[in-house]
This record gives structure tokens, sequence and C-alpha cells, in this order.
């Protein structure tokens, strides 16, 4: 067994062992929310992501142009960059998508998973294993920039790596 | 004292006798009005202040009823409500029942449509309400029914209830005062849910979890809203908050792709769901519990946003199938899929009326975004509301005769609510942080 594939069974094992511990948490909050009365708004108690994020290394952000989630030819070189980077290492890797703030929030949601995806397609074309992508969309609600105006939103519009 | 209180009670006991005797009063009532760009308002009502006839009278009681009476009737657009300093009548009710006579030419002189009057009164810990409602023109009273809550509680609410029956007694359609509206609000510096009276009072937080929360969608017994949020491994995942017997927490627990929405059907047992399938998110149904997942759309594009008719056989919602997003329709089983818009190249929000008659929907004009309503034939669009800035999101009031929605035309995005007509805008939000994606509550029980 290669030192590498040794690293992504532990990985995986330890991907489990989290997903595992979530499931129990989950079933214990159902437990706890029975017989619900009075009139006050109640939710599920808050359950924090069992992952902290660190930075794979300096991955680059991509931009898009507006209701757009086709890869601009100023976007190849930073994607080039960040596939290369992420073959080096067994990680994960998130790829946010995100808009900016003009339109439906709903269909931004949709339009960042697109980007996300968009952004996934590329670096599996160049080599990068699907397993190692994970995709995530914040529609416009993680905007890189505050601003109401182009010079804002061209930042906003774009697909963030995030390593884990 | 004792007597009229035994009055009050009389009033409560013929009221329960006789069902739903202002109902009836409704029936026989004016034809529903259509109000039309630019017109005043349809009645003009006198309000006098409610006798207190509680064992401890206090002078404010009436006067603050009045007050919130007065503001909810304002709220339907369709009273203007008379000044008391111009009254030829008595500004006190002196007796609901076996005073002297009420004399309808003191109300109509005036100009007054309608006269209102009543008794309030404080007994054991619950404030009860007597009202009498006269059509002045007719010289007949529409309304004679009594109601009661617990003292503690804001008298306003009440009040919210009696002027939404007389708004149904003079109009046809029960007035929506009493109603609330749900939205988001980054006011604490997170998108959370909140949810306000219709006029905007009262906003209370629906969740507190610190993460983005989204898309509100009220059930229609007005007991659960389903919402999106990332409070759970920081991706969209669906979430019920519940104050009546459906248990808060988690939808979809069997699905691990995003989740971006849930709308409730009128019926309130089913949802439609806007979940990825790996390329772009798809419209799928399932029962109000999140399970028995049933796929609508399956296509490469995007779908979100579904809007329901109001008999449940039918979903608005927006595709991008052509490139950019527009309106579609299709039946609640995913066949049938017919194209809405075709005007410009981004139509998005759609929003179908409780009454079955408009889609409001947002679209993008230039670099803004206004609201438009199309007909379900796609035979009429018309624009409702146009201004510099942006204004999205559309959401019907239960009552079909007002909206409310999300401006930017302040800086900050806060809501607003609007006659059918585009007359009567009325901010709800006052600066608070930016809040949007309102949903307007069912009808009060």
């Amino acid at each position: 067994m290669t030192r590498e594939s040794f690293a992504r069974l532990a990985g995986a094992a330890i991907l489990m062992l989290g997903m595992g511990l979530m499931g129990c948490q989950t079933t214990q909050d159902a437990e706890q929310t029975t017989q619900p009365e009075g009139s006050e708004w109640r939710e599920a108690p808050s359950e924090d992501s069992m992952r902290e994020s660190h930075p794979l290394t300096d991955l680059q952000t991509i931009y898009f142009d507006f209701d757009r989630s086709d890869i601009r030819p100023d976007a190849r070189d930073a994607l080039r960059a960040n596939a290369d980077e992420i073959k080096k290492t067994t990680g994960i890797v998130t790829i946010e998508g995100h808009t900016d703030e003009r339109g439906s929030s709903e269909y931004n949601l949709a339009l960042g998973e697109r980007r996300a995806n968009a952004a996934k397609r590329y670096l599996v074309d160049l080599g990068v294993g699907s397993s190692q992508l994970n995709t995530v969309s914040f529609g416009e609600d993680r905007p890189a920039v505050q601003g109401h105006d182009e010079s804002a939103w061209r930042y906003n519009r774009r697909a963030e790596f995030v390593g884990n | 004292m004792r007597r009229t209180i035994g009055f009050v009670a009389a009033l409560l006991i013929a009221v329960a006798l006789a069902g739903e005797a202002g109902a009836q009063f409704g029936g026989d009532a004016r034809a529903p009005v259509v109000v039309t760009p630019d017109s005043e308002r349809s009645y003009r009502i006198a309000l006098q202040r409610f006798a207190d006839v509680s064992t401890s009278p206090r002078a404010s009681r009436s006067v603050d009823f009045r007050a919130a009476l007065a503001d909810a009737l304002e709220f339907s657009s369709v009273f203007a409500v008379i000044d008391e300093k111009a009254f030829l009548g008595p500004e006190v009710t002196g007796s609901l029942e076996g005073g002297p006579p009420v004399v309808c030419s003191d109300w109509t002189q005036i100009g007054a449509d309608g006269l209102v009057q009543g008794e309030v009164a404080v007994v054991e810990g619950r404030l009860g309400v007597a009202v009498r409602v006269w059509d002045a023109v007719r010289c007949k009273d529409v309304i004679r029914r009594r109601y009661s809550q617990e003292a503690s509680k804001n008298p306003a609410i009440v009040a919210r209830r009696v002027a939404d029956d007389i708004v149904e007694a003079f109009v046809g359609v029960r007035g929506v005062s009493g109603t609330e509206i749900a939205f988001v609000s980054d006011r604490g510096g997170n998108k959370e849910i909140y949810v306000a009276n219709a006029d905007g009072s009262d906003a209370r937080a629906a969740t507190a979890n610190r993460s983005i929360n989204n898309f509100p969608s009220w059930s229609s017994d007005g007991d659960s809203i389903a919402y999106t949020s990332y409070r759970f491994e920081n991706r969209p995942l669906l979430f019920l908050s519940s104050r009546g017997r459906r248990r808060p927490g988690r939808l979809l627990t069997g699905n691990d792709r995003a989740q971006y929405r849930g709308v409730f059907g009128p019926s309130g047992r089913t949802l439609a769901l806007v979940v990825s399938t790996g390329t772009a998110p798809d419209l799928f149904l399932s029962r109000d519990d999140g399970t028995n997942l049933r796929r609508l759309t399956r296509t490469r594009s995007i779908e979100v946003s579904p809007t329901w008719s109001p008999d449940g056989e039918r979903l608005a919602f927006v595709s991008d199938r052509t490139g950019s997003p527009h309106v579609y329709m299709m039946h609640r089983d995913g066949s049938n899929v017919k194209r809405l818009t075709f005007d410009g190249s981004y139509n998005t929000s759609p929003s179908w009326s409780p009454d079955g008659r408009w889609i409001a929907y947002e679209t993008r004009v230039g670099g803004q975004f206004d609201i438009w309503l199309i007909d379900p034939d796609g035979s009429v669009n018309v624009p409702l509301i146009t201004h510099p800035r942006s204004d999205e999101g559309p959401a019907w009031a239960p009552d079909s005769r007002k909206l409310v929605f999300s401006s930017t035309r302040r800086g900050r995005a806060d809501l607003y609510v609007v006659d059918l007509d585009g007359s009567n805008l009325r901010r709800l939000t006052q600066g608070a942080g930016n809040n949007t994606s309102p949903a307007w509550g069912p009808y009060p029980k």
C-alpha cells in the first residue's frame, strides 16, 4: 500500500467517524423536541460544523460575468494553478460558488451552485480526482466585497477554493 | 355598572346563538369593491370611543383601543377614519343596547358610511369587547359581536380582529391586519427568520442559530414555517420551525444534496421543494414532514422558486432552460410545462395570488428590478411597482388585495406593503439591517 493511498483510507475513516457522530447527534436532537406546546417559535438546537477549515495552500479565486457560469478565459490560469496544487495533496477542497447581490436570492443560490460545478468540471478535466472536490453555493449571502455597484459585484461573482 | 356588563354578556350569548351572526350581516352588506388607481378610500368610518364598563374603568383603555382599531382599519386601505372632532353625534358609546337610538343622520351628515360603537371591560383577567357596527347610509347594523382575550395581552390584537371583521362586512373579504409576515433580516448580524404583524409591528425572531437562514414558507394552518439554513455542516438544508404540532427540525433527512427551498402547498400536507441533483436544482414534491420525495423536473438547467396555484393543482416556477430565467407553469405531477413570461431576460420570484388571478414576479429592467403581474394565461402582463431602485420578492396577502415585497429604495432592503393597484405603499421595517424574502402568513384560526 502506498503512502498516499493509506492517507486516503485514513482520511475516509475519519470522515465516516465524523458522519457517524453527527448522525447520533441528529437523533438525540429529534428526541429532545417532543410534545411542543405554546406559541413561541422553536427550532432545532444548533449544531456546529464538525470540521474546521484549513487552507490547503493559496488557491486562487476565479470570477464570472453576471448571470453566467461559464469559465472566463482570464480564469483558466488560476484554475490550472489550483489543479496543480490540489493534485500534490490528498486533501479535500470545497469549491464555494457565489453571486453578486442582484436579483432573486433563490436563483442566485442555483447560479452559485452552477459556478461551483463549472469550476469543479474544469479541475476534473485537468486531472484532479472528483472525490477531492466538494461544492457548495452561498448565492449572494457571502460577498467578498461590500458595496452596491459593479466595483463590488465583479469581485463577488466568484468561485472560491477552500482546502480542508 | 353591573347592568351594562350584563349587556356585554347578553350580546355574547346572542352572537353565540346566532352562530356566525356577523358573517350573515356581512353577506347582506355592499358588494365587494374594486379599488381603482388613485381612488380615495372606499369608505369613511366613524369610530366612537368604546364605553369602559369595567368595575374600575380607565380612560386610557378606551382611547388606546380606539387608536389601535383606527390603525388596523387604516391598514386595510378600505376605510378612512373620520376625526372625532368632526362628530355631530356622541364621541363615546353611551350604551350598545337599550340606550338612545343611533341618529344615523348625525353620521351621514359628516360623510360617514359606517359607525363603530362598542364597550370594553376587563373582567376576571379577560378583556371583553362588544362591538356594533352600523351601515350609516341604510341605518342598519351589520355587525354585533363580542370578542375576548387575556387581559395581559396587547389590546391591539383584538382590535385587529375587530377591524378585519369590519372590512369583511363592508367589502366581502376579510381584512388582513391580524395576519403575520415572516421574513429574513440580518439586523442581528446574521440572516435569521423573523415574524412580525402585517403592519410590521412586534417583529420577533423565529430562528437564532447564527448561520444563514432564508426563504420562509408558511404552512396553511399558520403553525409552521419551512426555511433553508446553513446551520448544519455549513451547507443549505431544509428545516421546520413550529409553534404547533409539527416537530421542529430537519426536513428531507434522507437527502444529502443541497436543499434550497421548501414551499407548503395550500392543503398544508405537501411541500414543493428545490433540491440540487448534482448539476443544478430541480423541483420535487414531498409530504409536509419531508418524506415521500417525488421528482417533478429532469433538466440540466436551473429550476427554482415554485409557487402553488390556490387549488394545489399547478405550480409556477423559474427555469433558465432557454439560457435566461423565465417564469413557467406545470401540473403538480410535472406534466404540461408551459412558458409564461417572454419579455425581458430575467424574470424570477413568482408568487401566485390566493384567488388565482395573478402571478406577481420580479423582472430586470436595465440594472434594477421591478415587480409585475401576469395572469395565468399570460394574456395580461402589467407593472405593479416600478422604481429607480430595486423591488423584489413579492408575496401575497391571504386576501389577494395586498402584496409585500422588499425594496432598496432607501438604501438597505426594507419591506413594503402595497395594494394590488399600486396604491397605499407602506414601509414595514425601519432600517434595521436588510429585510428580504417576505412570506405573508394565512388568516389566523
